[in-house]
């Protein structure tokens, strides 16, 4: 089975050929992945903003270990995407600030003021739900959200998560009490937010997403078989 | 300056600057500013910039019906319909 057109690994294809804003993936385990937004000031290195954990925004070149998808948006769409990544970059990224970590996902957005507003009931961002947020800020709709069923092995993701805030001794006890009563609010994988950015239709539906989301996981496979002597 | 960093440096101007003033509740100042975009003159991507970074704050700013009206009349000279109505999704 090839690899589908819109996902492009690292070093084969480099992040030259990006215009102005795109998605990475990574596999960081048995079956778990972590995802970021790209960005790329013209002429300049390409630079994954993502959040890597509670209160821990990056902003640096991915590794050759990810794999890129090109965000199918009008050029000058691109250009605000890339802005608002920017932007957010000069506000969060300062280890003083950051991000905190959470589940459920509805409708945080970075506001007006480039500030983050969490939706009603919402204490954070997860990877994945970091890439909604930026996008929805600039006016983009990835999923139809709606769309997303509970899923009993997302329930399992959430508690291996959970278990990790836990270990950290940087995250409070009232954020890891927050984000442990959304166990089981609904989950948008790394891999499905970054398939659905291959869409040139948005929003995108869950079966879509889902779709994509099984062509990414193959790819990965395939190109981890390959690569194994 | 080649054109495209020209582009990112004053869409971050955009971006910065807007968002300052909001942050401080300078709303009069932001709005005055608003009516003041010599759209004419701005390269498509920065008015998309200005519909970008304002657009979630459209219900606060007196200038923003206003603002979108032009660009848009702005941006129909640029680009075909079906292209101005694909950069249009979301920030109307």
């Amino acid at each position: 089975m090839p690899f589908p057109i819109w996902l492009h690994f690292l070093p084969d294809v480099p992040l030259e050929e990006l215009r102005s804003a795109g998605v990475a993936i990574t596999l960081t385990g048995q079956g778990s992945w972590h995802a970021g937004m790209l960005h790329r000031p013209q002429e300049e290195a390409v630079n994954m903003l993502d959040l890597a954990n509670d209160h821990w925004l990056r902003n640096s070149p991915p590794s050759n270990k990810y794999a890129w998808v090109q965000l199918e948006l009008p050029a000058v769409r691109l250009l605000s995407v890339a802005a608002m990544c920017r932007r957010i970059t000069k506000l969060y990224t300062s280890p003083a600030r950051g991000l905190p970590y959470a589940f459920r996902y509805q409708k945080t957005v970075f506001n007006v003021d480039g500030k983050i507003l969490f939706g009603k009931s919402e204490h954070g961002l997860t990877c994945a739900t970091f890439i909604l947020a930026v996008l929805k800020s600039a006016g983009v709709d990835l999923l139809k959200l709606g769309e997303w069923p509970q899923r009993d092995d997302d329930m399992d993701r959430h508690r291996e998560l959970l278990a990790m805030l836990q270990g950290d001794s940087n995250v409070s006890k009232a954020h890891i009490a927050e984000v442990a009563a959304e166990v089981n609010c609904v989950r948008y994988r790394p891999e499905e937010v970054v398939g659905a950015a291959s869409s040139a239709q948005l929003p995108v539906s869950f079966l879509d997403a889902e779709t994509a989301a099984r062509q990414l996981t193959q790819a990965f496979a395939l190109r981890a078989a390959s690569s194994t002597p | 300056m080649s054109r495209s960093r020209k582009l990112d440096a004053a869409l971050d101007f955009v971006f910065d600057f807007v968002d300052e003033l909001l942050l401080a509740g300078r709303f009069r100042e932001v709005n005055r500013f608003l009516r003041g975009v010599p759209v004419e003159k701005l390269d498509p991507a920065i008015l998309v910039g200005f519909l970008t970074i304002t657009g979630p704050a459209r219900m606060t700013l007196d200038a923003w019906p206003e603002l979108i009206v032009r660009i848009k009349a702005q941006l129909r000279e640029s680009m075909p319909p079906e292209e101005l109505a694909r950069v249009m999704v979301g920030l109307e």
